[in-house]
């Protein structure tokens, strides 16, 4: 008994903190409507801007008091004002996909912001990490664990006080049930609004803070954990209750207490097992829990009278355009394949090459998110099947390596359709955090062993040989067309996807699911085909991207990637294999750029920034930056065509 | 009268305490139209998300063709035969009327259309767009097949819904207030336009407000209030009776 509750002390503390971010989630979604998964990255900056303080010597409570009391609600503000509220009439996807642009975003901010260094820990925010300030039961408390026991408990009365007793916390508990009645009573649904923002950010922030000490350095990673165990905390408690939540945290963090201690230890069973509890937790809960089938569904009893979702971009092209990108566009294409064979430096036909392969990855995301409106967060995950089933089959067991990419795409479509089960009841936020979890599943568990993933230094994927030609490294440029052969063949095949039958019900079914199986239309069936086509062809970027690299490894197909493709895709513009393909390029042309930049400048993560803006904007603008660019060109040219009289109407062709 | 094509039994659905239906059986058969009417709040479009699969009842059964329908999911609903309007607009904003009838026919096949269209013959057939476009004629917004609906009237997106549920050739068509934001000429097209369908043989429940259009089109009428049948006979006869006026008018008698 006693070594029981010696493995489960310690893991209050713990499940403390996921209350404090499912307090947040609870409150930022009753109250606006937004079910913020990007709170793990806002701890994730507190605790940065907490670290970096304290390491320049400001006393940590100052350090405290700035990072908790002042940076976090600002933050929560900022994001409230310039991303949330601006979006606040459009459907799931797009406040997915801003959320997902900020788990992006944020982090790369913080790292352009602190610089590339790993940031040491910081101290205690009270008592002394050190220290071990009593033993309950004959377990040593430490000064991190009572420190963030007596916070955690004095945040809670103050904040369940405050909704209780005060005007704010009335108008604030009023909104849970319809911001729009509170409207009509004359109170200002924007300052109840900010209150909930700035009130969740700190208490993001407060978490991350608290957190930051259990480990050597302030890294991202450690809050997903607190992220996901927070969501599944938040889950149990229908979304509603802030005290459920807080005790469903504790309780999540007690049983991630006492696995750790009765696991053997140095396994893969407790590093894995230990992180895969809130994941395993939380999947059961999205495909068992009706309240978590329906996130992101209103219930607000005034819904009806919402104005209609604004018109999406009429997929217009003027004539001056489409006919210039008819002809210009396959100009370009020559010119620049004829380049890439004849002048183009090396390191860069490696890089458009890498652009190529993932653009294959790319159309995986055209077809769930552009095609089927769904938000997928484990493209990566399906990637790396594909890459891992290709080396592993050519290191082990003398497979032609493009006969493994196939079985990798195969590959890819089964664990697709794995990915997809516990989903098949689900869409909308529920089916993308969903997918987040299997993804994170895959990062903790699947992927580091070594019959999937590979030996730690890595696993070979070799360049292909096609009876005499070798594919191999001295001849990037023979691999690159071959890349370019395969993206054609893949992208015509996905084209006919999104333009034909498919392509259509898809669309319709993502405009009024009601209407399309009112009409017949199997949702289920057509998912499962989605998914695991989708999973396949991510599959294949993946096993090409592997033997272009030659050496992968679990790091090169983390969830992480997943979402910064997503933003990419989204950025770029999700409707067209085109899009894709652009995407890839743009990528791997920034990437290269990225290369001539000094390290301290931390060059990747301003390209995760820029792309991370990109998909702030997908509410209002679907059809992506490259192609909004190219109708303001178009707009402009026609401008001035017009003034010289010589102006054009709009021609109405569909632009896909 | 011929055997019934559809026949619901004292289905009931409650949302927490509120018994939003409670016992309704009805019964339609082919070339009949049945409309389905009651003060606002009395349960009609419940009725017939019920009938539709749209929400699980918590008691009755549905039959079609005297086979059970009740536990099938809605897809597999609207393939037997099931269509129906929404009384809150369900149309895809985002594309053209002809894509509404081509969307419904691919989708009432049942097979996915991924293999259909890999191999390259994903494009709709001469025969649905032949179908698609008879239908848009019947309807009347042929001129519009090209139009995006989204930028198109309510009373015309209602045309369009009822145009995407018989493009299907269903046995029974579910109308949740065909009429309301049509001026009166476009009404009187859609009532001559569910008389012929009835005489064709299509079973119709209508539910509507505008009660001339009942009265025209109607062979029976059930009336319903807070989710109980109060009454069940002619347009004429229901209007007559005392618990109706009273639920309409508001007089107790």
């Amino acid at each position: 008994m006693s070594e029981a509750l010696g493995y489960a002390i310690p893991g209050i503390p713990y499940g403390c903190t996921f209350a404090l971010v499912a307090i947040g989630l609870v409150l930022s979604y009753r109250s606006t409507g937004v079910f913020n998964f990007a709170f793990g990255a806002q701890a994730y900056a507190a605790a940065m801007v907490y670290a970096v303080l304290c390491s320049h010597g400001v006393p940590r409570g100052v350090a405290g008091i700035v990072a908790i009391v002042v940076i976090s609600p600002v933050m929560g503000l900022l994001i409230d004002r310039f991303v949330f509220s601006r979006i606040a009439s459009t459907n799931v996807a797009a406040k997915t996909i801003a959320a997902i642009g900020l788990m992006v975003g944020l982090p790369a901010l913080a790292t352009v912001v602190f610089g590339p260094t790993p940031v040491a820990s910081p101290p205690s925010l009270l008592f002394n990490v050190n220290t071990v300030v009593f033993h309950l039961d004959g377990t040593p408390i430490n000064g991190v664990q009572l420190s963030t026991v007596l916070v955690t408990l004095v945040v809670l009365f103050a904040l369940t006080g405050t909704l209780r007793f005060t005007s704010l916390g009335l108008s604030m508990r009023a909104a849970v049930e319809s911001p729009r009645l509170l409207r009509l009573e004359g109170v200002s649904s924007r300052s109840v609004s900010a209150a909930a923002w700035g009130t969740s950010s700190a208490l993001a922030g407060l978490a991350g803070v608290l957190v930051a000490p259990r480990y050597a350095t302030v890294s991202i990673d450690n809050y997903t954990i607190l992220l996901v165990a927070a969501i599944a905390a938040a889950a149990i408690a229908g979304l509603s209750s802030m005290m459920i939540a807080a005790g469903a945290s504790v309780v999540i963090g007690i049983i991630m207490g006492l696995t750790t201690g009765y696991a053997p230890a140095n396994s893969v069973w407790s590093t894995g097992l230990f992180s895969a509890i809130p994941f395993v937790l939380l999947l059961g809960l999205l495909a068992f829990s009706k309240r978590m089938r329906a996130l992101g569904v209103s219930e607000d009893p005034m819904a009806g009278i919402d104005p209609p979702p604004r018109p999406v971009v009429v997929p217009l092209r003027s004539m001056v355009l489409d006919s210039s990108i008819k002809t210009a566009g396959p100009l370009v294409l020559v010119v620049g394949f004829i380049s890439v064979l004849t002048w183009v430096p090396s390191a860069w036909t490696f890089a458009l090459t890498s652009g190529l392969a993932l653009a294959l990855v790319f159309m995986s995301i055209t077809l769930v998110t552009g095609a089927a409106g769904q938000v997928s967060l484990c493209q990566a995950t399906f990637a790396g099947v594909g890459a891992f089933t290709a080396g592993q089959l050519a290191t082990n067991h003398g497979v032609p390596i493009m006969t493994g990419a196939i079985a990798g795409a195969l590959a890819a479509a089964a664990a697709g359709l794995i990915a997809v089960l516990p989903a098949l009841r689900l869409r909308g936020l529920a089916l993308s955090l969903s997918t987040l979890t299997f993804a994170l599943l895959a990062d903790a568990i699947a992927f580091p062993t070594a019959w999937i993933g590979g030996p730690p230094t890595g696993l070979t994927v070799p360049r292909p040989m096609l009876g005499s030609i070798s594919f191999a490294t001295d001849s990037t440029k023979a691999f690159f067309v071959l890349v370019v052969a395969i993206v054609i063949v893949v992208g015509f095949l996905v084209r006919r996807l999104l333009v034909g039958s498919t392509g259509r019900v898809l669309q319709a079914s993502k405009l009024s699911p009601v209407a399309t199986a009112g009409l017949g239309f199997s949702p289920t069936k057509t998912k499962i085909a989605v998914f695991g086509i989708s999973a396949g062809v991510a599959g294949i970027g993946g096993a090409l991207y592997g033997s272009l690299l030659q050496v992968v490894s679990p790091g090169n197909f983390t969830y992480a990637d997943s979402l910064l493709f997503v933003v990419i895709v989204v950025t770029v513009g999700a409707t067209t294999v085109a899009g894709a393909i652009e995407a890839g390029i743009a990528f791997a042309v920034l990437t290269q750029v990225a290369t001539y930049l000094p390290d301290r400048m931390a060059p990747m993560s301003i390209v995760a920034i820029l792309f991370s803006l990109g998909a702030f904007a997908y509410g209002r603008h679907p059809e992506g930056v490259v192609e909004r660019l190219r109708r303001s060109a178009a707009a402009t040219a026609d401008g001035v065509l017009s003034r010289l009289g010589a102006g054009t109407s709009p021609h109405p062709e569909v632009a896909k | 009268m011929s055997t019934p094509r559809l026949r619901a039994t004292g289905l009931t659905k409650r949302f927490g305490g509120l018994v939003a239906v409670d016992g309704v059986s009805l019964e339609v058969a082919s070339g009949e139209c049945l409309g389905l009417i009651g003060p606002n709040g009395a349960g009609k479009t419940t009725v017939f998300a019920l009938i539709a699969g749209e929400i699980e009842a918590d008691a009755g059964s549905v039959e079609l063709d005297g086979r059970p329908v009740g536990s099938l999911a809605p897809h597999l609903r609207a393939r037997r035969g099931i269509a129906r309007t929404y009384q809150r607009l369900e149309v895809f904003s985002e594309m053209t009327v002809l894509e509404h009838l081509l969307v419904a026919q691919e989708a009432h096949r049942g097979s996915t259309g991924v293999v259909r269209d890999l191999i390259g013959r994903g494009a709709p057939t001469p025969d649905e767009l032949g179908r698609a476009h008879d239908v848009l004629v019947r309807v009347g917004i042929d001129d519009l097949a090209a139009s995006v609906v989204g930028s198109l009237s309510l009373g015309t997106c209602r045309l369009v819904e009822l145009a995407r549920a018989l493009v299907t050739s269903p046995s029974v068509l579910l109308a949740d207030e065909p009429s309301s934001g049509l001026d009166s000429k476009e009404t009187a097209v859609v009532g001559e336009l569910l008389g012929s369908l009835r005489d064709e043989g299509l079973a119709i429940i209508l539910v509507e407000h505008d009660l001339s259009l009942v009265g025209r089109v109607t062979d029976r009428v059930l009336v319903i209030n807070l989710g109980r049948s109060i009454a069940l006979g002619t347009f004429d006869e229901v209007m007559a009776t005392a618990p109706v006026r009273a639920a309409y008018l508001g007089v107790s008698t």
